[in-house]
């Protein structure tokens, strides 16, 4: 199954940032998104999020999917703890008893059982970022919309992230829309890498990565090709 | 839990010393004018305000006056606080009504308050005026802080909760409710020392039968200035008590700072 944007129309004024853009996303991989700054990445989670609405186009397979996202910024309200942010999610959905025991489970896969009392100003940026990656996977979405939200983070802290997600991920595997300028980053996780080009955008490439999820590596010589390549497309460079 | 400390903040105990050591340096310096100014009327002395202090703490008018000042104080305070939330999200959410509403507060705040209080006086009862110009002096205050609180909202917790669906109740109780607790914390507090002299400078002039303002209004047309002194000690010892008071109510309310 496949989840398709056919001529997809989103302009700013004078600006157009997609005129007839044709997308196809397959349902319960994860799906990572490249392109140069500006090109409409998080334009296009907007509207496939709901948060803007395109100027035209059709969406097919969208109906009454459910979405979850996960921002550059872990969007935590201040004056809530850690578990009462992720709860927040889920309020209307389950008794308070059952909500709770919910998020305990997922608190404990993104390691912060001990922190679930924490207001986020006592956390680091990582644990932050693990918080809204629990809040993602808590809330029971068909499409997780992920809009870089590794950026700006140390090696370190990146890979404890990627490693939560995938622990996330291991019996749940919904169908995630990612958004990165990292190549490495791109190849390792997704098993389709869409790399877009400047506005108004259109798909360069589309690359599969059907290597098996547990023999990947970030930094990959496996990969070098594909990683050399992306990075030919996105600079403007011509391949030798 | 691990507890987060500052290590630099001094213990309440030392904080306590520090005070009493600036009060007790104040009540000097006054003994020492009152002795070279030598006259009861233009200077009492500490111990003579002190006695009257007693005095006045077991007379029968003690206990009505003040009752009746912290009752309209406290009245006028609240229906600002809760007249001002609701114009204040109004305002902040609708364009139209922050600019009907907007020139009505430049004008109140604008006003003196004593042109307040004399239109009181006209209009109202004299134990009303006090309660109306509290009232007018303090609801501006609130109803600009919860406003600006409203618009300056987290745009992107509301786009979370947006995408994830959340009921418009949670959004308002759970993300704009205790984003505009601080504004309205920081608001009341301003509003309750402002709110607080308002209301002893109307009872001054409105003399109603019970009130701070009446007793300090007497005290001075019989030229007894240690009455006047205690009772203003009075009016700042409850102001006093009002600020720990809504700081407790601080703490409690934004704890997660």
């Amino acid at each position: 199954m496949a989840l398709v944007i056919e001529n997809l129309g989103k302009s700013y004024d004078e600006l157009v940032i997609f005129k007839d853009f044709d997308l196809e996303i397959t349902e319960g991989r994860i799906t990572c998104l490249l392109g140069p700054s500006g090109c409409g990445k998080t334009t296009l989670l907007n509207i496939i999020g709901g948060l803007l609405k395109a100027d035209s186009g059709r969406f097919l397979g969208f109906e009454n999917k459910v979405l979850s996202y996960v921002f550059q910024e872990p969007r935590l309200m201040n004056w809530k703890t850690v578990r009462e942010n992720v709860e927040f999610v889920l309020k209307g959905r389950y008794p308070g008893p059952e909500r709770r025991e919910i998020v305990d489970r997922y608190l404990e896969k993104v390691e912060l059982t001990d922190f679930k009392d924490f207001y986020p100003k006592n956390l680091s940026g990582g644990m932050k970022h693990r918080t809204a990656l629990a809040r993602a996977f808590v809330y029971q979405s068909d499409i997780l919309i992920m809009d870089e939200p590794f950026k700006g983070q140390d090696l370190k802290i990146k890979l404890s992230l990627i490693d939560s997600l995938l622990k996330l991920r291991e019996k749940d595997q919904r169908t995630i829309i990612f958004v990165t300028h990292d190549i490495e980053e791109a190849v390792f996780l997704g098993d389709e890498i869409i790399v877009m080009s400047s506005t108004p955008a259109k798909i360069l490439k589309k690359f599969s990565n059907d290597m098996r999820r547990n023999e990947r590596e970030l930094i990959d010589i496996r990969n070098y090709h594909i990683v050399k390549e992306i990075y030919m497309m996105i600079t403007d460079r011509k391949t030798e | 839990m691990k507890n987060f400390t500052t290590k630099n903040s001094p213990g309440p105990v030392k904080n306590g010393i520090v005070m009493a050591l600036s009060l007790t340096i104040i009540i000097l310096i006054w003994k020492l004018i009152a002795m070279g100014v030598n006259s009861e009327i233009i200077l009492p002395s500490p111990e003579a305000v002190f006695r009257d202090l007693l005095k006045i703490g077991r007379s029968p008018e003690f206990l009505p006056a003040v009752g009746a000042t912290v009752a309209r104080a406290v009245f006028a305070f609240l229906l600002a606080a809760f007249l001002g939330v609701v114009t204040g999200i109004i305002t902040g959410f609708s364009k139209l009504a922050d600019l009907l509403v907007r020139p009505v507060l430049v004008i109140i705040m604008s006003t003196p308050i004593i042109s307040l209080i004399l239109l009181a006086l006209i209009w109202f009862k004299s134990g009303n005026v006090p309660v109306f110009a509290t009232f007018l002096m303090t609801f501006p205050i609130i109803t600009v802080n919860v406003n600006e609180g409203v618009k300056n909202i987290d745009k992107g917790l509301l786009e979370m909760a947006k995408v994830y669906k959340v009921k418009k109740w949670s959004i308002l109780s759970e993300i704009y409710f205790p984003s505009i607790a601080s504004y309205l914390t920081a608001a009341v507090s301003t509003a309750v020392g402002l709110g607080w002299k308002v209301v002893v400078t109307a009872e001054v002039l409105s003399q109603p039968q019970f009130a701070i303002g009446t007793n300090l209004q007497n005290s001075k047309i019989y030229l007894e200035t240690a009455s006047v002194l205690a009772w203003t000690l009075i009016a700042v010892s409850l102001s006093f008590i009002f600020e720990l008071f809504i700081r407790t109510l601080e703490k409690r309310l934004i704890r997660w700072r």
